[in-house]
């Protein structure tokens, strides 16, 4: 099976972004792994009590590239074996996926369902976009707690439900092992050990081990694991001057300032992923894409994959996932909730396993998953810890301007101190509070 | 405008004019006026407003906007880089267009093949441009490849990520320190995105100027020839006086182009990459739009941006008419 | 814009006079040389895309000089991919629309340029400066109220959609209008004294030597359409049998897992027509000798 990575987001450069293809693992907070017995029979997902009054045609718009039209049509396929009332209309979109989504919004002609990216999530939920799905949930017994916590987390606002995630990805270390055992270093636990081993990894390798870029979506690794926090958890009030993010910032910088790590820049490729591609590094902190990427471009490369090493608030990574959320406007919920249901469910999401381009968004399929993908368990294991990349209605905004922070920090024009008083400006500046 | 008398003759087709000239204009009318001029009053309109794009239309702002605009520090850094950008490559690829049309006019042999090398950077996909220069500006690329194999050194950090203004680092260098922002030049890298700019355009605009310059009779030269000017003469005096209609459309064209510059920047340092030292009004207009949520605030941009346009039009087309037209 | 040369007068190469010294000589050779050097320069980054066109993609990913414009091993799986994604499709598409760009173009805008150049009638300046300031607002925010007119009109998702906004645009209005207006008013002069319309005149005297600006504005026009990109991905809703190239190419550019190899063999296929086009143009940029029809 082809393994190119589905990307879904606009043709940027920009790393991060990227709706990472989801791989559950893990066992999280609350499924049991009874519950996962139980849910992931052999047998297909129970029939939507929903779809008994649904019919008629539904539009579906996704981000997708050539992959990831691939595996939503074999989803529609199957969707329409189970479902033959509802026709459906999938619309795939190249690229310029936020432009479009928005002005079909603008224009009242949205699709009636389509992807939400945790990024910009909070901006259409606050916004009253999307319709609120948890009475759909309760009629066909879906609950919350069938998905991993952080990534339903995203979806939520004030309370309600926006949308089902369909995949994720947390950040995790993938590495060189070869590179690892040739300077005895042990995959690090903790960050005194992470410096150490980078240090150790520099003098042996010759070149620095760890590619990492001062964006704030990797900052936030060190954010979380240090306990610290953008906003508050009602979203009333900046939180970014605390302690907890002095440290981490003096941390993040520290292992760039002290050599332990480089920018992709510096090394001379295009991001982090390019520079393990191209063996220019030993590690790097990324997602489940490296494993298509590294198929691709490096296929003879060999590679692991660990979880990051824990912070003084203990372990953190950020989840990037992506749902299927429902049009506040749409023309017909009802047919509408069950395509999402089933997209989202075991049923569904069975199809994209096999591809691997991202983690299930299902606990109840870590085992199926696993037996797929053995080596991705770190990244499962994360789900239980991951908290969703999401900075606030306004977010994306205050992503641009954290960036060029980070990016004077790095080039030594400010210190931390500075920094961290002007990403609190940004977010004040960005960032829509609830009052 | 060049070849218009300035009193004209009483002209016998005045009356039919006036309606032909209606009839001619009539079919292009109709399709710009439903597709571009609807649009912009829309834009105009909508600059009044606040607006999410996904929610109904806000509350009317008069002219809130504007002023949320000019307190806006991102405003002030994308209008300083928007003006370096195009204050930079406006003259720069006019003249290079100039140059490689008089170059390529010459009866040198291969003229088909200088065209067709010249235009061949304008008629590429610009993602795929973009994609390669990105690849060339690198550390390790090619360019400074050829810089370290020449001797010189090359800027640390790399192009595309270095946000030191130029003028700043030549300042730097004679001692001056602690620039204004707004002396401080065009960083590195928007002087990366600019010097692949031109690289892009000037063969585009090499064609315009070829155009022009066929049309310049060789009797002109020979006469002052005869008269005793020599080559150099002959270009100021003639070629660049007859090329002057020419070269006020492409400047024109040049600053229309350059000041709304947004795909380049979009494509090879999205945000305005290196502490937004590339952010120009262009990519402003856009980040406001879809990821700021504030569609009214874009369109305020671009009603700026048009208004510095034209008085640039203005200007440009009074400066022109003042030194006198052949 | 190129004048139209009088009848006899030669079309000029330059600055004539004096014999060439030796030194002079040496400078023009010189400069010849750089000339060349500078004209295959241009062409580096098409060499670089043939180049990865035919690469596999691990190998695009170890780019090195050694293998920059010449694959270690060439496949041509990248065209396999492209051309079972349905690029011929997309190729259609793309000819399609830039053939009714520019036969839109071609007339909506020459008849419009010689008006605003040539005739006089009411409100023709304003009329002029509203179109060119057409030009000076950005496209990002004007393709909004675009979508939803589009939407009314019910020409989303269809041919319309990618055809009917552009049959006439400024820029093509503004080139020949700028052109008309350096041709010399005697050509039309000695007509209007025989007699003849400003119909006439146009048909029979203008057009004809108004090639090398209809050439130019034909192959603007082609440009313009081929590698248009914002509004085919938003005008036509993620529906496939639409797709230009452009839109075709944006499907392989993946954020992270961008697949080179397919990207750069479909730009190669967007490119080469794009270049066989100003190639067959480009000879027409020679005013021609106009014996013209004035009769002496």
């Amino acid at each position: 099976m082809s393994m190119r990575k589905s990307r879904y987001s606009a043709s940027r450069r920009s790393i991060l972004k990227a709706s990472a293809a989801i791989g559950g693992t893990g066992i999280i907070g609350s499924r049991s792994a009874a519950l996962a017995q139980e849910a992931s029979p052999a047998a297909s997902a129970p029939v939507s009590v929903v779809a008994e009054r649904a019919s008629g045609e539904v539009r579906l718009a996704g981000a997708g590239d050539a992959i990831g039209q691939e595996i939503i049509q074999a989803q529609l396929d199957g969707f329409a074996a189970m479902y033959p009332n509802i026709s459906v209309t999938f619309e795939n979109i190249p690229a310029e996926y936020l432009v479009q989504i928005q002005t079909a919004i603008a224009a009242g002609n949205a699709a009636d369902v389509f992807f939400v990216q945790n990024e910009f999530a909070q901006d259409f939920m606050s916004r009253d976009v999307l319709l609120p799905i948890d009475d759909y949930m309760a009629e066909d017994g879906i609950t919350a707690d069938m998905y991993y916590e952080p990534l339903i987390n995203a979806y939520t606002w004030q309370g309600a439900l926006y949308g089902l995630p369909k995949d994720w990805s947390p950040i995790g270390a993938v590495y060189d092992p070869a590179a690892f055992e040739s300077a005895g270093v042990t995959m690090p636990t903790t960050w005194d050990e992470l410096r150490t081993a980078l240090q150790t990894l520099k003098d042996s390798t010759g070149s620095t081990a760890l590619a990492l870029d001062p964006n704030f979506d990797r900052f936030v690794i060190f954010m979380y694991q240090a306990g610290g926090s953008i906003t508050n958890e009602d979203v009333t009030a900046i939180t970014l001057d605390s302690p907890e993010v002095t440290q981490a910032l003096e941390y993040f910088y520290a292992l760039y300032s002290d050599g332990l790590s480089a920018t992709s820049v510096d090394i001379g490729a295009g991001w982090p992923g390019d520079a393990f591609v191209q063996g220019l590094t030993s590690m790097v902190f990324e997602g489940n894409w490296m494993f298509p990427t590294l198929n691709d471009q490096a296929p003879d490369k060999a590679f692991a994959v660990a979880e990051l090493p824990q912070g003084p608030a203990g372990p953190g990574t950020p989840a990037f996932t992506q749902a299927y959320s429902i049009f506040a406007g749409s023309q017909n919920p009802d047919a509408a909730w069950v395509l999402t249901q089933y997209l989202t469910g075991a049923e569904g999401v069975r199809v994209m396993m096999p591809y691997g381009l991202a983690l299930p968004p299902l606990p109840a399929l870590e085992g199926e998953f696993l037996e797929l993908w053995p080596e991705r368990a770190p990244y499962l294991a994360a789900g239980e810890y991951a908290t969703s990349v999401q900075y606030g209605p306004g977010g994306q905004t205050f992503a641009t301007d954290a960036n060029a922070v980070l990016q004077t920090l790095f080039a030594g024009q400010i210190d931390v101190t500075e920094a961290q008083a002007q990403l609190v400006a940004a977010a004040e500046a960005n960032i829509t509070l609830n009052r | 405008m060049a070849g218009f008398p300035s009193r004209k003759p009483r002209n016998p087709l005045a009356a039919e004019d006036a309606i032909a000239g209606w009839l001619f204009i009539t079919p292009a009318l109709i399709v710009l006026t439903l597709f571009v001029f609807w649009p912009i009053f829309q834009v105009f309109r909508v600059s009044l407003f606040e607006w999410s794009l996904i929610e109904a239309r806000g509350p009317f702002q008069g002219f809130g906007n504007f002023r949320t605009l000019f307190q806006d520090p991102d405003f002030e850094i994308a209008l300083r880089n928007t003006i370096w950008f195009s204050v930079g490559v406006v003259p720069i690829q006019t003249f290079l267009g100039v140059l490689l049309a008089v170059l390529a006019n010459r009866a040198i042999p291969g003229k088909t093949f200088f065209r067709v090398a010249f235009y061949f950077p304008s008629i590429s996909s610009s993602v795929v441009i973009a994609v390669i220069f990105i690849w060339l500006y690198q550390q390790n690329g090619l360019i400074n490849y050829v810089l370290r194999w020449l001797g010189f050194g090359t800027p640390q950090p790399p192009w595309l990520s270095n946000p030191n203004g130029v003028i700043d680092m030549l300042l730097g260098s004679f001692g001056v320190d602690n620039v204004t922002p707004w002396l401080a030049g065009p960083s590195v890298a928007l002087l990366s995105i600019m010097m692949m700019n031109i690289w892009t355009t000037m063969g585009s605009l090499m064609v315009i100027f070829l155009a022009g310059l066929q049309g310049i009779s060789e009797d002109l030269y020979e006469a002052a020839s005869l008269d005793g000017a020599n080559k150099r003469q002959q270009f100021f005096q003639i070629t660049i006086p007859m090329l002057r209609p020419v070269i006020f459309f492409v400047t024109t064209l040049g600053f229309i182009g350059t000041f709304q510059v947004f795909d380049q920047i979009f494509v090879m340092t999205p945000g305005g990459s290196p502490a937004k030292t590339t952010l120009t009004l262009g990519y402003l207009v856009y980040e406001e739009a879809f990821r700021g949520f504030a569609m009214g605030l874009a369109c305020a941009i671009a009603v700026v941006l048009f208004a510095i346009i034209l008085s640039i039009y203005f200007i440009q087309r009074r400066f022109i008419r003042e030194s006198g037209l052949e | 814009m190129a004048s139209i040369l009088k009848r006899g007068q030669k079309q000029g190469t330059g600055p004539v006079g004096g014999t060439k010294t030796p030194a002079e000589r040496t400078i023009e050779a010189i400069a010849l040389v750089v000339l060349i050097f500078v004209a295959l320069l241009m062409f580096v980054p098409f060499a670089f895309s043939i180049a990865t066109s035919f690469k596999t993609s691990p190998e695009a990913a170890q780019l090195s000089f050694g293998n920059m414009f010449w694959p270690r091993e060439g496949v041509t799986t990248a065209y396999q991919t492209a051309f079972d994604s349905n690029i011929q499709r997309w190729f259609l598409n793309s000819v399609f629309i830039a053939l009714i760009w520019i036969a839109g173009r071609a007339i909506m805008d020459t008849m419009a340029g010689y008006a605003f150049a040539k005739m006089e009638f009411p409100g023709r300046k304003f009329l002029f400066l509203l179109v060119l300031g057409t030009m000076m607002v950005p496209g990002i925010v004007t393709v909004i109220p675009k979508f939803i007119l589009l939407d009314d009109l019910g020409l989303l998702n269809t041919y319309g959609a990618l055809t009917i906004p552009f049959l006439a645009d400024a820029f093509g209005i503004f080139l020949m209008k700028q052109f008309f207006e350096s041709i010399p008013a005697d050509l039309e002069e000695a007509a209007r004294i025989d007699g003849a319309s400003r119909y006439q005149i146009f048909r029979q005297i203008v057009l004809p030597n108004a090639i090398p600006a209809v050439t130019a504005l034909t192959i603007f026009s082609f440009q313009g359409s081929w590698n248009s990109f914002l509004e085919p991905v938003l005008f036509t809703v993620g529906a496939e049998n639409l797709y230009t190239l452009p839109v075709g190419l944006a499907n392989f550019r993946a954020v992270y897992n961008t697949n080179y190899p397919v990207l750069m063999a479909i730009a190669v296929i967007t490119t080469v027509p794009m270049a066989i086009f100003f190639v067959v143009f480009q000879r027409y940029f020679i005013a021609s000798n106009v014996a013209s029809g004035i009769k002496g």
